[in-house]
């Protein structure tokens, strides 16, 4: 990793020097006590010289030589941040079920999330993880470097425009997300902004993202920006919208948040929570609803699940998921099966049964035959089911569609309590109380 | 289990390697202190009591201007031997007894020294931070002293926090587990920091030395972990304990101090033949009545509607397995002391090896020290000491890790026909078996202080001191088929191994000048400065998955291998003067003034002064004093100011470097930082008396404190849309604490062969916030879980909606629910808000100590403590009934108060239910003490012989619905500074030693 910072005085070591010492030079002035006193010299300044050798000064980062550090810094909370935001989100949907022993996170499995509940909303993107903090990171870590590109000149960033498109895509994605999984954020100490609200500032964003690439001739950036667009656009009921976008996104287009075994911030979180393998964890099982998911009376392979495993510790069933095989596999963000996902939803009638048998033809299925509109309709949302597995749609598909919970609010959790009827993550309260712009 | 064996090798050759530096070091300094003329002459005698004639032992008698000396045998009877010249002057000094000089002649051997009984000593001696001699009589301050040697000699104590506990007014010691090796957190005075550490400083022979009360493997889990440096110290190698409570007193120990300073006073030799002590100490430790403070749980097992139970503890018994075992405790000590005028000396050594009631949970630690005091001429003395402590701890998981406790606390009979045989998770075999977590520990504490009396009005002082901690932490998960069914987690093991070292660095220099000004007043001038530098620095690697069994190694995992390296660096720079005027020995002003610098303020914040003033009057030696009820009437007064800092770094916004896309470097946001951070300001008014009454057989110390915390540090929560996570150190608060100590001792009853001595301690502590800079009164800064930090409260209180009355329905479930309003109404819970439930700072707490001695050889010995006005949240009920469904209540709603069931079928929005009141009284140490009369001990070439029987945490009597109204969390976000949150750890434990003492 290079690291720049604006002088060559505050590079990282005596740079924390520099801060430390500033003020120091009055101490033997201004403490005019002390006749005696073997330490009270000139020299003693350097005594209190300490250097942190694990953490870099914000001050002068920002300059130009550190484009690519502080954008790849963005894009790292960005993967890291959602594959939190799918492993989470996964539960509340019951693609997964939680199957731990301790209690901490039955409430994301049972609905029924407590604001005062610090695992979703201050927990890092790693281990058992939160969501709220490390997107709110990511949004910021995007936002920060997309407005010193904005002020930097070409001539002193090289590929500027796209690396522009990037940092507006994904805070694009950030905004989105936080969008669909709360029922209420803020960003940047804003006062509590509604989804939609939120979702409009991801358009915005999407918008700048797109134009940027186009400029760069960044097909790749467009593509991922413009499912994102067309994404955000479908949540806010605006399909004839993004339908323009979906349609104009190749059909194997594929962007992805990269993962690796080596680290544990960048390890697939899914499988590090349910993978069927030494590194795979057993916090998690696989919801009921995908456990045995056929087409015509063949498995569908979008949806591949173990056999029973065993009866995990805390009394659940162990399932494995096979859509993700090892901490290293990618988990998709934007794709061109999603897009033409929304351009069936919008359009449904018999481009959606073409889209459907297209999709089924990739996987190895008998095509659907259609029916009325409503069937087709149903079909789309079923096919969102099952082609966006584990790839953070579900959640939000339930509480947009008024699907049905399953099992039914009230009704007794396996574990202890009941079932709740939470759709959307409350905005958490570390964020109600520390936000001097919301209460 | 290899890595065991191999620790355990090189533990022993380093203990043997210990044991012959320090068969050595005896040898040489035997020689080298046997009187050179054997020829010359001795002085001796009997030591008594004044009123009784009662012959008293372990009298100091020292030879002024020689530094000889030695103490009397359990007769009474004294003799130094190898003494030239014809007159000389005796010092005879005993704790509780008014110490006296002796005119005798070289040859006198038939002395009859009276002591008199004193219940306040103005003229002992006392470690105030300024060098030359200071004595009681002119503190403005209280400063609590613990006779370490008597207690030690009394009670079954083997850690230092047992050693104060209950026997310093104002100083509260706050147990955690009951686990062997598990810290304790300590409080003066209340908790007056936010959010910094609310510890005392140590230091130990005037070395600033490491005091942290949570280090270790994280065997509890939420944050939390359990051993603590405080158990380093050997209580039989400390002669006292001086405890300075508050910035009034603690100004010239500058920032960092402002929660009082603990001051331990190692044992030093006197010139004299060498005197050996064994002490062998025997014993075992037990969980009291588990059947009966443990609870049934249940469950519907087979969904049918018919709720079964199971004690686990008991079926275990039938089935002939015992959960918890009694641990065996044994300690051996050796010491050694005596001297020249030149060179006086005290070493010893110790081994610990004792046993938890959990199997798995054990210390192994051997530990030496060695104190010289060289006087080479009147003016000079230096004093160096070096302690070494080295050993193992091995502990058993507990709280959110899992362990006995977790599985047996919460078993369910829906387990009862599986492997698991009822218990919750693991069988106890199977976490004895799988895990091991340990500790190895090294540490040497060093300190070398030259004094120098260059003239009779001057002497100053050089200390320089080092504390190096090395700690390597510990966990392993074995690969082994045989549990992988009860454990899901990393099935196929893991290993987190830490080194990490803690440096404490001390220089100080300090002088002081005596001058008379006129025949009646006295003027004395100190100047000092100090550098203190404390460095931690952490190393450590992790790994999942062996491939075989028999692997243990980070380097044998093959997934998820992570490592850490942290580095945390913090100096002070400070310079104090002080001048203390006298008049007549009996009136004190004193006025100082301390100036700091930190590496970890703020680049904009500069360094900071704390003053002081201070004055001591001992009326009752003014010649119109007439009160004949008092002997001795000392009034004092003193303010003061003193801080405390975070560490270094916390005031700089910094990113950290992390791995990004495809692996490549990046960073990513860190600390927000705070260029205006300050270090927080203790200001302390303290006013109070010390008298000694009837005849001097009762003392009194009584002390009323007014504390503020200014500028006080809060770390405080940052609200994520920031896009920085975590916390930012801000100055923003006034934290108040005030309160009255009182300390009674006396000997109501004495005659020439019995006596009966008592002692009383009694604090009170009113604890309020006062301000949150720009927080309003309505609103809050949370504390925790389930504690805030509001104006008008308690620091850190527990808060929450309160349930005051629902509808049970026919389905079990509360409906219509109402909550308290904070006004002494009730309204729909939906809109009511979260009310006070109570604090975590006992408002109300003391000691009561007797010791009863009959035909002079028999001591029974008896001492209570007791915290009231404090609350604590209990954790098992919380995971039973509120996620687990095993209580009672979730199955039978309909036998309980509906609220109550209200509140636990929400599960964490109420926690009214589970805060509850935690005033306690405990016997907590007992003992019998046989001295074995000296024609005995004689026969056998010893001088005294004792043999004790104790007991400790013997009997409780508290309302607390818990399992034990002590035990908590030791830090973590839900054992922090405040929170009394009690889940999954062991209760304090009972325990029997028995002690022999003999001396040579």
């Amino acid at each position: 990793m290079s690291v720049h910072t604006n002088s060559e005085s505050t590079k990282r070591g005596p740079a924390m020097r520099t801060l430390q010492r500033s003020r120091r030079a009055s101490l033997l002035v201004r403490v005019g006590l002390v006749a005696l006193g073997l330490f009270v010299t000139a020299g003693c300044e350097d005594l209190l010289d300490v250097e942190p050798p694990d953490l870099i000064p914000a001050e002068g980062l920002a300059i130009p030589e550190n484009a690519d550090l502080l954008l790849n810094g963005a894009i790292g909370d960005f993967d890291c941040a959602y594959g939190a935001y799918v492993a989470l989100t996964s539960v509340m949907s019951h693609e997964m079920l939680d199957a731990t022993l301790t209690a901490s996170r039955w409430p994301y499995d049972r609905r029924n999330v407590n604001p005062k509940d610090s695992q979703y909303g201050q927990s890092s993107c790693t281990g058992s993880p939160g969501i709220y903090t490390p997107l709110s990171t990511a949004r910021w870590s995007a936002d920060f470097i997309l407005e010193n590109l904005q002020e930097w000149s070409d001539s002193e960033v090289e590929d500027r425009q796209r690396k522009v498109a990037l940092a507006a895509a994904y805070s694009g994605y950030s905004h989105l997300l936080l969008g669909e999984g709360f029922c209420s954020v803020a960003i940047d100490l804003s006062a509590e902004l509604s989804s939609q609200q939120v979702i409009d500032r991801a358009i915005d964003r999407f918008d700048v993202a797109i134009q940027a690439a186009q400029s760069a001739g960044a097909a790749d950036v467009v593509g991922f920006a413009r499912v994102g667009r067309a994404r955000a656009y479908l949540d806010l009921g605006q399909g004839s919208t993004a339908l323009s976008d979906a349609q104009a996104v190749a059909a194997g287009f594929e962007w992805v948040a990269t993962a690796s075994g080596d680290f544990s911030r960048r390890a697939n979180r899914v499988y590090a929570q349910n993978g069927d393998g030494p590194s795979g964890g057993t916090a998690m099982s696989v919801g009921e609803e995908y456990r045995e998911v056929e087409w015509s009376g063949e498995p569908d392979p979008r949806v591949q699940v173990s056999d029973f495993i065993k009866v995990n510790t805390d009394g659940t069933d162990l399932y494995y998921q096979y859509k993700y095989n090892s901490l290293s596999d990618p988990l998709p963000i934007a794709t061109g099966d999603e897009a033409q996902l929304i351009v069936a939803e919008v359009q449904g009638g018999q481009t959606a049964v073409d889209i459907i048998n297209q999709l089924h033809a990739s996987a190895g299925l008998d095509d659907f035959e259609g029916g009325s509109a409503a069937e087709i309709a149903a079909q789309v949302i079923e096919e969102r089911r099952r082609e966006l597995w584990l790839e953070g749609h579900r959640f939000h598909d339930i509480r947009r569609l008024n699907l049905p919970l399953i099992p039914e609010p009230g009704t007794p959790y396996r574990k202890g309590g009941s079932y709740g009827d939470d759709r959307c993550f409350p905005i958490p309260d570390v964020e109600v109380r520390n936000n001097p712009n919301i209460g | 289990m290899r890595e065991r064996i191999l620790v355990r090798r090189r533990t022993r050759t380093e203990v043997l390697r210990l044991g012959l530096v320090f068969a050595a070091a005896t040898v040489w300094f035997a020689v080298a202190s046997v009187p050179a003329a054997a020829q010359e002459g001795s002085v001796g005698g009997v030591v008594v009591a004044a009123e009784s004639m009662r012959p008293l032992a372990d009298v100091s008698v020292i030879v002024e201007g020689t530094g000889r000396g030695t103490y009397t045998n359990q007769s009474g009877r004294f003799l130094i031997p190898g003494l030239t010249g014809a007159e000389l002057t005796l010092t005879v000094s005993l704790i509780g007894y008014r110490a006296q000089t002796v005119q005798a002649r070289v040859g006198q051997l038939d002395l009859l020294i009276e002591l008199a009984v004193s219940a306040i000593d103005l003229d002992e001696i006392v470690v105030t931070g300024t060098p030359g001699e200071q004595t009681r009589r002119g503190l403005g301050n209280t400063l609590a002293v613990v006779n370490a040697t008597q207690v030690v000699d009394r009670a079954p104590v083997s850690t230092l926090s047992e050693l104060i506990n209950g026997r310093a007014a104002g100083v509260a010691i706050i147990h955690t587990t009951g686990m062997l090796g598990g810290g304790n957190r300590v409080r003066i005075r209340g908790s007056s920091s936010f959010s910094l550490s609310n510890e005392p400083l140590i230091y130990i022979d005037g070395v600033r030395t490491n005091n942290d009360q949570t280090s270790g493997p994280t065997n509890q889990a939420f944050g939390s972990a359990s051993i603590s440096r405080w158990n380093d110290l050997n209580p039989q190698d400390i002669e006292s304990i001086e405890i300075i409570k508050g910035p009034a007193a603690a100004t010239l120990y500058g920032t960092e101090a402002s929660n009082g300073v603990v001051q331990i006073i190692t044992k030093r030799g006197r010139a004299g033949a060498p005197r050996f002590d064994l002490t062998i100490k025997q014993g075992a430790n037990w969980f009291a009545d588990p059947q009966g403070r443990l609870w049934e749980n249940f469950r519907d097992v087979d969904r049918d509607g018919t709720v079964e139970s199971i004690d686990i503890v008991d079926l275990e018994k039938s089935r002939g397995n015992e959960i918890w075992r009694t641990g065996w405790l044994q300690n051996y000590d050796l010491s050694m002391s005596g001297g020249t005028d030149l060179i006086r000396y005290f070493l010893s050594g110790n081994f610990d090896n004792s046993e938890g009631v959990e199997p798995d949970n054990d210390i192994r630690k051997y530990g030496v020290r060695t104190n010289v005091t060289v006087t080479p001429s009147e003016k000079w003395d230096i004093r160096g000491n070096v302690g070494y402590v080295t050993g193992r701890t091995n502990l058993a998981p507990e709280a959110g890790w899992g362990g006995l406790t977790w599985t047996t606390y919460f078993a369910r009979p829906d387990r009862l026909d599986t492997p698991r045989r009822g218990f919750y998770s693991g069988t106890p075999e199977s976490y004895i078996n799988a895990f091991d977590i340990w500790q190895n520990l090294d540490r040497t504490t060093a300190g070398l202080t030259l004094n120098h009396r260059p003239f009779a009005q001057l002497s100053h002082r050089l200390t320089v001191g080092y504390d190096h901690t090395r700690e390597q932490d510990n966990e392993i998960q074995y690969n082994d088929d045989e549990w992988v069914y009860f454990f899901s987690f990393s099935d196929r093991g893991y290993r987190w191994v830490r080194e990490r070292t803690v440096d404490y660095t001390t220089v100080d220099y300090a002088a002081t000048l005596q001058l008379p000004l006129t025949s009646d007043i006295e003027s004395s001038t100190s100047v000092g400065g100090q550098f203190y530098r404390r460095f931690r620095q952490s190393v450590s690697a992790y790994g999942e998955v062996f491939p075989t069994p028999g692997l243990t190694s980070v380097n044998a995992t093959t997934q998820d291998r992570t490592s850490n390296e942290t580095s945390v660096e913090n100096s002070t720079i400070g310079v104090y003067a002080q001048e203390q005027i006298s008049w007549k020995n009996r009136l004190f002003l004193t006025a100082a003034i301390r100036g700091d610098d930190n590496s970890a303020f703020g680049v904009d914040y500069d360094f900071v002064t704390y003053p002081k003033v201070s004055g001591s009057w001992v009326i009752s030696e003014e010649p119109f004093w007439n009160l004949d009820l008092f002997n001795t009437l000392k009034l004092r007064a003193a303010y003061g100011e003193s801080g405390q800092q975070p560490d270094a770094f916390v005031a700089i916004r910094t990113l950290s470097p992390v791995p990004g896309p495809n692996n490549v470097g990046t960073v990513t946001p860190d600390n927000l930082g705070n260029p205006d951070l300050g270090p927080e300001r203790g200001t302390e008014v303290e006013l109070g008396f010390d008298a000694a009454l009837f005849d001097d057989r009762m003392g009194v110390e009584f002390t009323y404190y007014s504390q503020k915390t200014k500028d006080a540090i809060l770390l405080r929560e940052i609200a994520p849309s920031s896009g920085f996570s975590g916390d930012q150190w801000v100055n923003a608060g006034e934290i108040k604490n005030s309160g009255i100590e009182l300390l009674l001792r006396g000997t109501p009853w004495q005659t020439e062969r019995h006596a009966l001595d008592l002692n009383f301690t009694l604090s009170t502590n009113d604890n309020e916030v006062l301000s949150l800079g720009d927080v309003t009164e309505e609103n809050f800064i949370s504390a925790g879980s389930y504690l805030r930090h509001q104006i008008g409260y308690p620091v850190g209180s527990w808060f929450s909606k309160r349930v005051v009355s629902a509808t049970l329905g026919a389905d079990g479930i509360a409906t219509n629910l109402m909550c308290d309003d904070g006004k002494g109404g009730s309204v729909a819970c939906g809109d009511a808000p979260e009310v006070y439930l109570g604090d975590n700072v006992p408002s109300l707490e003391g000691g009561f100590g007797s010791t009863l001695t009959l035909f002079d050889n028999i001591r029974l010995f008896a001492q209570f403590d007791f915290k009231t006005g404090f609350s604590k949240l209990d954790g098992n009920y919380r995971v039973r009934c509120f996620f687990f469904s095993e209580c009672r209540e979730n199955w039978f709603p309909e036998e309980f108060d509906p609220a109550m069931i209200a509140e636990i079928q929400d599960a964490g929005t109420y926690v009214d239910v589970l805060v509850d009141d935690a005033d306690f009284l405990k016997l907590r140490e007992l003992s019998l003490t046989y001295t074995v009369p000296s024609e005995f001990v004689s026969r056998i070439g010893a001088r005294t012989g004792s043999i004790t029987l104790a007991g400790r945490n013997l009997l409780t009597w508290t309302k607390f619905m818990g399992l034990e109204p002590e035990s908590s969390f030791n830090g973590g976000s839900r054992g922090g500074s405040f929170s009394l949150w009690e889940q999954n750890v062991l209760p304090q434990l009972a325990q029997f030693v028995a002690t022999f003492n003999v001396s040579f």
